[in-house]
């Protein structure tokens, strides 16, 4: 007997077939991921059932809840969310009413699932069950972080305690630790009462860790289907095997470039920020670093991993010479700088990837004119020179060399992100600085990027700092790593020794976060 | 919120008295000027109510009063039709998104807004007063002879004010009612089990209120300014008369005067508009940040 | 969107009606179907058509050439008005994004009091100082402009700044003023005209208001105000005289608008459409 049947659901708008004759079913206490790429129509399916498909689409088949026809009024029909079934759709924690504080909303959640009894009660033990500080509650949407945002509306979702919760990209968008505190947190719900789960995601370690059953939908169509072990374990179709593939990242390559001396040193960089105007804002600055020391010997690869807001991405500017150290100093092959007083004859030893590719292009002017553009580092060299090295570097991501004439809004995201690699590199830098390589990108994407990144490294001999807060971009193309928490260096280490044997409190906590390998099933 | 007024009301008492001194300085470096005597001396007699005496020998506070009459029952008027018209199309444009209704409405709210008010006045007069002779082409019954009178003849002059800052309210409102149509915390009600309408009228509405009224904050003291001029249309013994006059037989004293009550009552509206539209705001009301 | 909101057609019919009335006005530097100066009593009031296309006043000048010379008025007034807030705007604007946080309030504090000051008052103090006319109308105008070009132009500074481009530009080598050329330059310019092409729409609008008073425009000169408020007495018998002037001061003022919203539109968008803000 099945908590959830869908049969035949199809869903159109106009002309097309967005969802193609779906049908499934959950047992109580049986979670169900619906796997796919975007536009694969997974999301459509949890919205069909949720009674809340988006204006202009019809859908036809039938829904069953406990043995029961789903009522077609939409009254009806909505009654039993927030009640018997608990929603989770809004991908970008927007979801919150502006207007109203936390404790409020969720008194009305409360409310209307019918819970009895003493509400600051149960409004207390629901904020500290998705680990929100009860304090919290007195608080407008806006004054919270986007975490607590997106723990805020999973906590409105479980108020009823539902039979049958329905999440789309529960963790989307979060750092680690918060990612695996929500993914616990919903898999609690499920092995202690017995909660069913209806599951969209593209994520597969996701899917690991939460599903039991796993069906695949591409085009609008079921795929594959069945349960995880065998889906994950002897995946049938080749879409499906597809994505398995691009999930796992085994790309470490053989070439290793020689490491050699120090290219460049931090001492004690800091940086902090008035948070008004000086003189008239008696504040305490705000601390992004507090002395920041380490080295990267040249060919050497070091990777930044930290909890959001650690400081990373202000790291990364300084060294490039975007932004200037408030205290401390750095050297880039004994030659000592701060920040943005990186000398000019300097600004070409050093390349930056920033983390988000479209924004990193005019988009005015054509890929290859952004592409030269730090070719006016090196004046002194020919014109027959540089424009082979514009070639030279758009072949080496992968890339022929007419594309250059066209506009950044032609390309897609990877592309865009190769051609910012390529843009990184075009003066020959010694090292290059990367902020969040993958982070950007379709999952499809991200294994060719790292690959791309090793096999760059092992042929131009570069030496690379990367920000991310992804283990498998440590894993892939790290030498050494730093754990950076609230501005400060915590350990430094390799990431095998992190993996294995994390020292600090703040490194033992994003480890134990990290989401279970997707080949090795875990079996809850 | 305290701290804000406090902010707020300085802010205030600080334009005022760069423009009363501004206007000082002006008038008395003209022809006659030197009747308004120091700038401290007359400050301090504007303080204590004393406005000095016109030309013709009455009373300068007397005569401003006396005009304030109209003037202020008129802004009030046109501060209520600007927020009711304007709230009411964007309301309605906002109904049904892209149909023809809305092309309609936004389009008329488009043209209202590029039209200058004192023609508009005049517009009006040729076709409700003139044409259908529904109400008074111009002129003022005063308050203690016909209540009634009075607000008949005030009600055409508000129109013409009201009408192209409501066709700009109009627009802000729509805007932001259609966008809180779909906006992501409407979803997020129906997956709460809250009818889409139901979260709409309780989440939306709210929120595209509050645009609204941060949007009108700066058009409050704009609809004083209007109605100062609009009065001349109509024959209105109001303020903008009693300045014009003034200007025009170049009695200076009056000027100055008038001038000075003129921007207490624009500055003094966009301080309270300022005031209401924050403590309107649930999150702000508590807070004292800027 | 509706219908006239973020629509390159109504950008281009905007813009011919814009450029149609200014070439009006400026051919009436050169031509008028009649000198406006020429009274004649004995053809007072006519109806349009014949001879005097859009009829005559009730001083028996044609309507037409009246109309020709009031549009130059008002762009002149208000083209004058906008030079001299961009003048002192602009550069105020520029400290305020350029020269650190004192420099900041300083400049937002004098663009806040200016925005305080409306330019009625203005125009009547410097008709008591100096007796009314065209020019102490562009000096009211021109100061009630400063603020919102000053505003606009820290603001556009803002924009242009933040896209990651720009900071890749720095990175590039590329000295402060290389850089604003290649990469922030289009989109300051495009949002300071349009700011400067609204306040010229509000300045046509200012002109006819504060002429119609009698505080700026002086016959025998004239302007869309002065036409419109020397109809009045004529309205019931001849709607013409109140509607041309009228409807012409309202489409310019509308052209105008539309103009400078879709330029504001178009350059907003710094970050090229396929991919939006991302």
């Amino acid at each position: 007997m099945a908590l959830l049947k869908v049969d035949n659901l199809t869903v159109t708008r106009g002309g097309s077939t967005l969802v193609d004759d779906v049908s499934f079913a959950i047992g109580k206490g049986q979670r169900l991921a619906l796997i796919g790429e975007a536009g694969s129509g997974k999301s459509l399916v949890l919205r069909a059932v949720a009674g809340l498909l988006p204006p202009g689409t019809t859908a036809s088949g039938s829904l069953g809840f406990d043995d029961q026809p789903m009522p077609a009024g939409t009254a009806d029909r909505l009654a039993l969310n927030g009640r018997r079934i608990g929603v989770l759709l809004d991908r970008n924690s927007t979801g919150l009413s502006p207007l109203r504080t936390l404790g409020a909303q969720l008194d009305a959640a409360l409310a209307r699932a019918g819970r009895e009894g003493d509400r600051a009660a149960q409004r207390t033990e629901l904020l500290q069950e998705v680990g929100l500080d009860p304090a919290l509650a007195g608080r407008y949407p806006e004054a919270l972080a986007a975490a607590e945002r997106r723990r805020a509306l999973l906590a409105l979702a479980l108020a009823g305690k539902p039979d049958l919760l329905i999440a789309d990209e529960p963790a989307a968008g979060l750092d680690l630790l918060e990612q695996r505190r929500l993914l616990d947190l919903i898999l609690r719900h499920c092995t202690e009462r017995g909660m069913s789960l209806l599951l969209a995601s593209h994520d597969l370690r996701t899917v690991a860790m939460l599903a039991t059953k796993v069906a695949v939908l591409r085009g609008g169509k079921v795929v594959e289907a069945g349960e995880k072990q065998e889906v994950f374990g002897h995946p049938r179709h080749a879409f499906t095997r597809a994505m398995l593939s691009a999930g796992r990242h085994r790309a470490r390559t053989l070439m290793r470039t020689p490491i050699g001396g120090t290219l460049l040193e931090l001492r004690d960089v800091s940086r902090r920020e008035a948070p008004g105007l000086p003189l008239l804002d008696r504040r305490p600055p705000k601390v992004r670093l507090e002395a920041v020391s380490f080295a990267i010997r040249a060919g050497e690869s070091v990777a930044v991993i930290g909890p959001a807001g650690a400081g990373k991405s202000t790291l990364l500017r300084i060294v490039a010479g975007l932004e200037r150290a408030s205290g401390g100093e750095l050297a880039f092959e004994q030659v000592p700088y701060h920040g943005s007083d990186l000398p000019r004859m300097l600004r070409h030893e050093i390349g930056y990837v920033f983390a988000e590719p479209a924004g990193s292009f005019n988009p005015r002017h054509t890929v290859g004119e952004s592409i030269a553009e730090p070719l006016q580092l090196e004046m002194q060299k020919s014109v027959d020179e540089l424009g082979a090295r514009i070639v030279e570097v758009v072949r080496a991501v992968g890339l022929s060399p007419d594309i250059l004439t066209r506009l950044p809004a032609d390309f897609p995201l990877a592309e865009l992100q190769r051609l910012a690699i390529a843009r990184a590199l075009v003066t020959r830098p010694r090292l290059v600085v990367i902020d969040e390589p993958i982070a950007a990108l379709d999952i499809g994407a991200r294994g060719e990027v790292l690959v791309l990144l090793n096999r760059l490294r092992a042929d131009f001999g570069l030496s690379f700092l990367i920000a991310t807060h992804d283990f498998d971009v440590v894993r892939v193309v790290a030498d050494r790593v730093l754990v950076l928490d609230k501005g400060h260096v915590v350990e430094a280490t390799t990431p095998a020794q992190m993996l294995d044997k994390p020292q600090h409190p703040v490194t033992q906590q994003l480890v134990a976060s990290q989401l279970p390998d997707v080949g090795i099933v875990p079996v809850f | 919120m305290l701290w804000f007024a406090l902010r707020k009301l300085a802010a205030f008492a600080a334009t005022v008295l760069v423009t009363l001194w501004l206007i000082h300085a002006l008038l008395a470096a003209g022809a006659g000027g030197q009747a308004l005597g120091g700038f401290g001396g007359w400050l301090g007699h504007l303080l204590l109510g004393d406005f000095g005496v016109a030309a013709d020998g009455q009373g300068i506070g007397g005569l401003v009063a006396a005009r304030l009459a109209v003037t202020v029952p008129l802004a009030l008027l046109a501060m209520l039709l600007a927020a009711l018209i304007g709230a009411g199309l964007g309301l309605l444009a906002a109904r049904r998104p892209g149909r023809l209704l809305d092309h309609a409405l936004t389009a008329l709210a488009e043209i209202a807004g590029a039209t200058p008010s004192f023609w508009l006045g005049m517009v009006l007069v040729a076709i409700f007063a003139t044409g259908l002779h529904w109400l008074p082409t111009g002129g003022f019954v005063p308050w203690q002879r016909h209540a009634g009178g009075a607000l008949l003849s005030l009600l055409l002059p508000a129109l013409a004010v009201a009408l192209p800052v409501a066709a700009t309210l109009a627009l802000g409102i729509r805007d932001a009612v259609a966008a809180g149509r779909s906006a992501p915390y409407v979803l997020t009600a129906q997956a709460r089990g809250i009818a889409a309408e139901d979260g709409f009228r309780h989440e939306a509405l709210p929120a595209a209120a509050l645009t609204g009224l941060d949007a009108a904050v700066p058009h409050a003291a704009a609809i004083i300014v209007g109605t100062v001029i609009v009065e001349n249309v109509f024959y209105l013994p109001g303020l903008g008369r009693l300045i014009l006059d003034a200007a025009a037989a170049r009695d200076l004293g009056l000027v100055a005067g008038a001038l000075a009550v003129l921007i207490l009552l624009t500055s003094g509206t966009t301080f309270l508009t300022q005031l209401g539209s924050r403590w309107a705001d649930p999150r702000r009301r508590g807070q004292d940040a800027a | 969107m509706s219908a006239l909101r973020h629509d390159p057609p109504a950008l281009r019919i905007a813009i011919v009606a814009a450029l149609l009335f200014l070439l009006l006005g400026f051919l009436s530097i050169l031509w008028t179907p009649y000198p406006v100066t020429s009274l004649d009593v004995a053809a007072a009031l006519q109806d349009p058509g014949g001879a005097h296309w859009l009829g005559t006043d009730e001083l028996g000048r044609d309507v037409l050439s009246l109309l020709m010379k009031g549009i130059l008025t008002s762009f002149v007034v208000a083209g004058v008005a906008v030079a001299i807030g961009a003048l002192l705007g602009v550069p105020l604007g520029l400290a305020a994004a350029l020269l650190g946080p004192y420099a900041e309030l300083g400049a937002t504090g004098v663009s806040g009091y200016l925005l305080t000051l409306p330019a009625f008052v203005l125009a009547v103090l410097f008709a008591c100082l100096f007796g009314p006319s065209a020019a102490t109308l562009m000096v009211a105008i021109g100061i009630a402009n400063i603020a919102p070009l000053a505003l606009a132009t820290r603001d556009a500074i803002r924009t242009a700044a933040a896209p990651d481009y720009v900071a890749a530009g720095r990175l590039a080598g590329g000295s402060g003023l290389d850089l604003a050329r290649r990469h922030m330059l289009p989109t300051i310019l495009r949002l300071i005209l349009a700011q400067a092409i609204a306040q010229l729409a509000v300045g046509v609008l200012a002109e006819a208001t504060l002429s119609y008073v009698g505080l700026g425009t002086q016959p025998p000169a004239t302007s869309l105000g002065l036409l419109l408020a020397d109809a009045q007495a004529y309205a019931a018998g001849r709607p013409g005289l109140l509607f041309v002037p009228g409807l012409a001061l309202l489409l310019i003022a509308l052209a105008l608008t539309i103009v400078s919203r879709e330029i504001r539109a178009a350059a907003g968008d710094t970050t090229g459409g396929a991919h939006g803000a991302a």
